[in-house]
């Protein structure tokens, strides 16, 4: 199986990066081969086409985990863009969709807002997939009153369940 | 009544078609607008590591071409966005002008105690006119998302004051001339009505 992360989060020294690396930690020690597109560190444009990179790794992909803040209910624009230049190719190989991402309010808060973030890619990304795959979540609400234990909590149970979720 | 008109024209010159009907009915109206086109403006819509670690200080607009859109938001009482739908919500330059103009002291403003405060009570009018490659029930089906972050998540930032309206064009690959111009039209005289 290959695992392609994707991370998208401006800071080196945010939450998102720590779960990031968690990710990635979880998926080596359950023995995954994974690669990490970090859509930051690799200065993605998306006024240019798909990076041939990115196209290369996604090509054998079984399993594609999207790494991300969720800013105004959905992913960051950087990754919209990324998105749907990458999930233009039907991404045969993938059969199952991952989400691990952070929400600044409450779980109440984001039923009234709507959940837009995970309808795109419950919906419109996984309707584009050959496979139609599954898409499976990993998140962390009420991120902006958090205790400095729930977040480290949930660092753990990334680590700890991310390599279950791929296939 | 000031309008700001931002337009995502990516991949879809119909998109700028439709801000030029907008456009006309608006000054046809006397009202003035201002245009922000996030193509011709080439307006970056990545969230920058500067602007991430502005966001929650007294002042997060550090970069001048958020700052120009924000200052034209807390100008406008009218406010419209045209786009072509993609992956079932706005494009992700609207969405990256959202993250990066209506940052706090903008849209809203964090309270220590009572939570986050509404910015855009200065907008009475709040409009999204979108175009949809799918069917109106495909378009059910998935949700409608960019409409739902308009009409919901922005329209929570405004007053009692602001009205929310939609203005839908679908199946727009199967399109007729005919149908075009009449979604035009239908643009337009809702622009000089508004």
């Amino acid at each position: 199986m290959n695992v392609v992360v994707v991370a998208a989060h401006p800071c080196v020294e945010s939450y998102a990066t720590a779960v990031r690396d968690r990710v990635m930690t979880g998926l080596a020690a359950a023995g995954h081969d994974s690669v990490l597109l970090d859509l930051y560190a690799t200065a993605y444009d998306p006024y240019l086409p798909l990076p041939a990179r990115d196209a290369d790794a996604l090509g054998t992909a079984t399993s594609l985990v999207l790494v991300h803040p969720t800013w105004w209910t959905s992913q960051p624009a950087i990754l919209l863009a990324w998105l749907d230049q990458a999930s233009a190719s039907g991404l045969p190989g993938v059969r199952v969709l991952v989400s691990v991402t952070t929400l600044g309010g409450s779980r109440l808060a984001n039923l009234v807002g709507g959940e837009s973030g995970r309808r795109i890619v419950q919906r419109a990304v996984r309707s584009r997939c050959v496979q139609r795959p599954p898409h499976r979540r990993l998140a962390f609400y009420g991120l902006d009153r958090s205790t400095l234990d729930a977040r480290t909590a949930f660092l753990d149970r990334v680590e700890r369940r991310i390599g279950t979720l791929v296939r | 009544m000031r309008v700001l008109l931002v337009i995502d024209p990516i991949r879809d010159e119909f998109v700028r078609e439709i801000a030029t009907a907008a456009r006309n009915g608006l000054e046809a109206n006397g009202h003035v607008v201002d245009v922000v086109d996030l193509v011709v403006e080439r307006f970056s819509p990545v969230m920058s590591g500067d602007d991430r670690r502005a966001y929650f200080t007294d002042d997060p607009l550090v970069c001048p071409q958020a700052a120009a859109s924000a200052a034209l938001v807390r100008r406008a009482e009218g406010l419209i966005f045209v786009y072509p739908t993609t992956l079932s919500t706005v494009t992700p330059g609207i969405k990256g002008w959202i993250e990066r103009t209506f940052v706090p002291g903008v849209a809203f403003t964090i309270g220590d105690r009572a939570g986050a405060k509404r910015g855009l009570s200065n907008i009475r009018r709040l409009v999204g006119i979108a175009t949809y490659e799918d069917s109106r029930w495909e378009v059910l089906r998935h949700g409608d998302n960019g409409q739902r972050l308009i009409r919901r998540n922005v329209r929570l930032c405004g007053g009692v004051h602001t009205r929310s309206s939609w203005i839908a064009m679908y199946e727009t690959a199967r399109a007729t001339a005919d149908q075009r111009r009449a979604f035009l039209a239908r643009v337009e005289s809702g622009a000089r009505r508004l």
